[in-house]
């Protein structure tokens, strides 16, 4: 329970050096049979959202699999757009106890200010699937391919929140096309898909699973997807760099994350829990064919690259709007 | 009649005992959470939603729909009883179904709810089965520009809802816009009035100053009612509800229903707008409009009936087009992918079997929570008898919880009870707190779609009048308002809380 | 303080609310690009305010506005009492937990309402303050899953 007396002198004002080398004995000789208590998944939103399934379905791969000797126990800790939830788990610095999902305002709500703390106070341990955007029109439009945009100087894209990653790909978009894309916010991706349905945006840049269904019923028509290669739940999807459009790389990579300065040797052991994972078919058939999102295991190192790139993504496009300086 | 058949099939398959269980306990959490002041439906299903995921197929959606629909029921227990509102659709259902309680008229009043919110389910799951398609195409027709012309409608629906002095009324109506903008402001991306403290970063929860303002309030200025006002004022025929009101109630009841539906149906207004314009509806249409908020069943009729079928009309979009349009709504849409199927709008083609069960579970459990709910409410309504000196700590340890509950925050404990005391020296004062949580809910609704409309015409205003939804709702605004200035100055006919004595 | 003193001085602050809400939309901006800023609408809703104060407080001044019996003594300090008693238990809630500030918090309410002389009242009210919480703690931590702060006691 983090609720211990332990726990309460670590973060008390007053913290005698004796207690540090304590402490930090006491990291080093608990790493040495990690993990030997449960591990707490705190998920920033509520429960039955995209982050809230995430978490659960990675505690409940593991737990399926065996792969830890302790239970993951998740708890949903809602507010402040993520903000309360990470907080929660950056403050337990160096504590190997305590995971968290990545997802889109862990990077935004602390560049708005949102947030004490920002992606620099964790410790990445892997990712083990990504997730593309699809830009996809009505099928009612005139526009059969990505190119065909070209013809039309203005559209309007709908998306969750000023920053998010459907704004990011429109500006990117624009860029490269030579075309404007405005966003336009809205409070959430129902909004959005009502928005795109009934005609009041024209593009959409969308996830994985909330493309597929409208796709199927011949609702939407997909033009390009926003990772490297071609998804294999949608083959017949280009992709923007198949189209000429290389820069245009950017996928969501769901992955794991503890506080800062836990060991080595638990990133190390956490690498190899996940790579398991990320190769079962439990994780398949539970996550990826459910969300349509692209196997891939991604590495401590290379998880911190991505989360430093998207993270200086965003405060670029955030500079650009002039949202902060 | 096809569609009757089919739905009647659903209702045999919803009748298998283990659907009907997972149904029954659906709605008992639900009718439970909903009574709970602070916690609504949102926070219900997605309590039940690992639980229900777990039992799999219909049985799950038809739990979690129970959960949605009988917190419906619930919210109103709290409201009529105590003042306290049980959830955010049931704010309005305060303004007479309090007063009625007060009166000695609790039975009546809980009886009223329940027969409305039957209706008001009946009615919606008749909505949901026959017009789904339509309807659906209907709801997408609204962009922003058509939202903000519905909520310049309901507006000036509402502006009958003022109070006494209609100047402070519309003060109450500013302070509650204002609370509206507390928060990460989502089209500019800037923090508006947190004070840099990220418990206000995703703005006021609606039931957070609604649970402060009308229950602690009225709990804070009757802490000496009780002194001169004996509690053997009840008697227990009073705690029965009469089949005669729901006679006396029809038309409130229909109208309800049927505003509730449509509202309901549009992606991200919700049930609480759809019960605030069915209250200034019934009470617009009224020919004895100052009778309302005294304590009156009508008063009570419209609101619950309004947000029952509210809920049902939500689900349309979740259905028929994979589109959750409510916060509940996305928690149900996670309950559909958990349980392996793909929200979208082939649904129902491709399993129309689970549709029809789900939905003829819905008709199940809208019955049998009205049995449930009858049985329950002399006992609650008994909870009146109990002396303020232990009833009141009761209450106001569960508001605690139940709105920490809200977002395991004690910082939205701190903010209800400080509503609270707010709320004495507005009511002292005569700023009524109807306006301010009218402007609470729907100013958020109308500056964002303004801003979008804006965004997406660049700044061309002419869009508002060029698109024929929006048109036709602006056109009606003048109407409304003008009708009965028009009636007044002919001296036709007097219309309450426009003839504020300037 | 009687009603009408309170009534202008509420007017007086409101107006004063209004006007800061003026100065704080200026400073959120006004218009962003072609669209209205974050700063229009607190504009708007400020200037409302503090003009719809403007003539309230007029109307105060006149007294043309009839209020209802101000809030007597007895009444306002149970009302002080209540709620000062809420938000202590409020404040040690990181240090006693959720369950037993509640607690403190219901003896302290019932208290301040008792209306019934004789000892079988506090024995009632204990009661009460005591299972009241542990049901709701059970209700909420146990069947509907909300992790309530505990105390540095543990529980």
């Amino acid at each position: 329970m983090t609720y211990g007396l332990s726990n309460f002198v670590n973060h008390g004002r007053v913290v005698g050096l004796g207690l540090l080398t304590a402490a930090a004995i006491a990291v080093s000789a608990a790493a040495a049979e990690y993990p030997d208590k449960d591990i707490k998944m705190i998920i920033p939103f509520g429960a039955g959202g995209g982050s809230d399934t995430l978490a659960r379905t990675i505690a409940g791969v593991i737990e399926e699999m065996k792969l830890i000797p302790v239970k993951i126990l998740p708890e949903n800790r809602t507010g402040g757009s993520g903000a309360v939830g990470y907080s929660v788990v950056a403050k337990e610095k160096g504590d190997p106890y305590h995971l968290a999902t990545v997802s889109v305002s862990f990077f935004t709500t602390p560049l708005l200010g949102g947030s004490p703390v920002s992606y620099k106070d964790f410790t990445p341990l892997a990712a083990i699937a990504q997730s593309p955007y699809i830009m996809v029109v009505p099928t009612s439009s005139e526009y059969q391919k990505l190119d065909d945009l070209k013809k039309t100087p203005r559209f309007t894209t709908g998306t969750t929140g000023v920053v998010s990653d459907a704004a990011l790909l429109a500006k990117m978009t624009s860029n490269a096309l030579g075309i404007q894309i405005d966003s336009v916010p809205f409070d959430g991706e129902g909004e959005v898909m009502a928005a795109l349905l009934g005609g009041h945006v024209n593009v959409g840049f969308l996830n994985p699973s909330e493309a597929m269904a409208q796709m199927k019923a011949g609702k939407l028509r997909p033009l390009a997807i926003t990772s490297a290669e071609r998804s294999p739940a949608f083959p017949d999807i280009p992709t923007f760099k198949e189209l000429g459009y290389g820069e245009i790389l950017h996928t969501q990579l769901r992955g794991l994350v503890m506080p800062a300065d836990v060991p080595p040797e638990v990133v190390t052991y956490w690498e190899g829990i996940l790579q398991k994972v990320a190769t079962s078919e439990q994780w398949k058939k539970q996550y990826i064919d459910r969300f349509h999102d692209i196997p891939d295991y991604v590495d401590a190192e290379g998880f911190k690259q991505v989360l430093e790139r998207t993270n200086a993504r965003y405060e670029t496009m955030m500079k650009e709007l002039g949202i902060i300086k | 009649m096809e569609t009757l058949a089919l739905l009647w099939d659903g209702i045999l398959a919803a009748t298998d005992p283990a659907i009907f269980a997972c149904t029954i306990l659906g709605a008992v959490v639900g009718l439970l959470i909903g009574a709970l002041p602070g916690l609504g439906p949102t926070a219900g299903v997605a309590i039940m939603l690992p639980v229900a995921a777990g039992f799999g197929g219909v049985a799950a959606i038809a739990c979690l729909g129970g959960v949605y629909y009988g917190s419906m029921f619930g919210g109103a227990i709290t409201s009529i009883l105590l003042g306290i509102p049980g959830d955010a659709p049931s704010v309005m259902t305060v303004i007479d179904g309090y007063p009625m309680a007060q009166k000695g008229e609790a039975g009546r009043a809980l009886g009223t709810s329940v027969f409305a919110s039957f209706v008001g389910g009946l009615l919606g799951i008749a909505g949901l089965v026959a017009l789904s398609v339509p309807v659906s195409r209907y709801a997408l027709a609204f962009g922003p520009t058509e939202m903000t012309a519905m909520m310049c409608f309901a507006l000036s629906l509402l502006s009958v809802l003022g109070g006494r002095n209609a100047f402070k009324g519309f003060v109450a109506l500013a302070l509650g816009l204002w609370l509206g903008m507390v928060g990460l402001d989502p089209i500019s991306a800037l923090p508006r009035y947190t004070g840099g403290s990220m418990n206000l970063f995703d703005g006021l929860d609606f039931s957070i100053v609604a649970v402060g303002l009308f229950g602690l309030t009225a709990i804070f200025t009757s802490l000496e009612a009780n002194v001169d006002k004996p509690v053997a004022k009840y008697t227990f025929a009073s705690l029965l509800p009469r089949m005669s009101d729901a006679v006396q109630t029809r038309w409130q009841l229909l109208q309800g229903s049927v505003l509730g539906f449509f509202v309901g149906v549009l992606p991200g207004v919700g049930a609480s707008a759809a019960t605030m314009l069915s209250y200034a509806l019934a009470k617009r249409l009224s020919p004895t409009p100052e009778k309302y908020g005294t304590g009156i069943v009508e008063g009570v009729a419209a609101p619950e009936a309004a947000n029952n079928s509210a809920s049902y009309g939500a689900m349309i979009p979740l259905f028929t087009l994979g589109i959750p349009g409510s916060a509940t709504t996305a928690v149900m849409m996670g309950g559909l992918i958990m349980i392996g199927l793909q929200p979208g709008p082939l649904l129902f083609t491709e399993n129309p079997q689970f549709v029809w069960s789900v939905f003829g579970s819905f008709a199940i459990g809208n019955l049998a929570l009205v049995f449930l709910t009858l049985l329950l409410t002399p006992l609650l309504a008994a909870a009146l008898f109990v002396p303020t000196a232990y009833l009141y700590p009761i209450v106001i340890a569960i508001v605690v919880y139940g709105v920490f509950a809200i977002d395991n925050s004690t910082f939205n404990v701190m903010l209800t009870i400080l509503a609270g005391g707010a709320g004495i020296i507005l009511a002292r004062l005569d700023y009524p707190a109807v306006p301010l949580i009218l402007g609470l809910v729907l100013g958020p609704l109308l500056e964002r779609n303004i801003r979008r409309t804006l965004i997406q015409s660049q700044g061309d205003l002419l869009v508002f009048i060029e698109r024929p939804i929006a048109l036709g709702l602006f056109i009606a605004t003048v109407l409304v308002l003008s009708i009965p200035l028009f009636l007044k100055l002919t001296g036709r006919k007097k219309i309450a809380a426009d003839e504020a004595e300037v | 303080m009687s009603v009408q003193r309170l009534d202008l001085l509420v007017a007086a602050l409101l107006i004063i609310f209004g006007l800061w809400l003026i100065y704080t939309g200026i400073g959120y901006g006004l218009m962003q690009g072609t669209t209205p800023g974050a700063g229009l609408f607190p504009i708007i809703i400020g200037s409302s305010i503090a003009l719809l104060s403007a003539i309230n407080l007029y109307r105060a001044l006149g007294g043309v506005e009839k209020l209802g019996p101000g809030i007597s003594g007895r009444e306002a300090a149970k009302a002080g009492v209540v709620i000062a008693a809420l938000l202590i238990a409020v404040w040690l809630t990181p240090y006693l937990g959720m369950m037993i500030a509640t607690m403190l918090a219901m003896a302290a309410i019932g208290l301040a309402l008792r209306t019934e002389p004789g000892p079988v009242f506090f024995v009632k009210l204990a009661a009460v303050s005591v299972i009241t919480p542990i049901i709701l703690l059970l209700l909420f931590q146990n069947l509907l899953g909300v992790p309530t702060p505990r105390g540095l006691l543990g529980f």
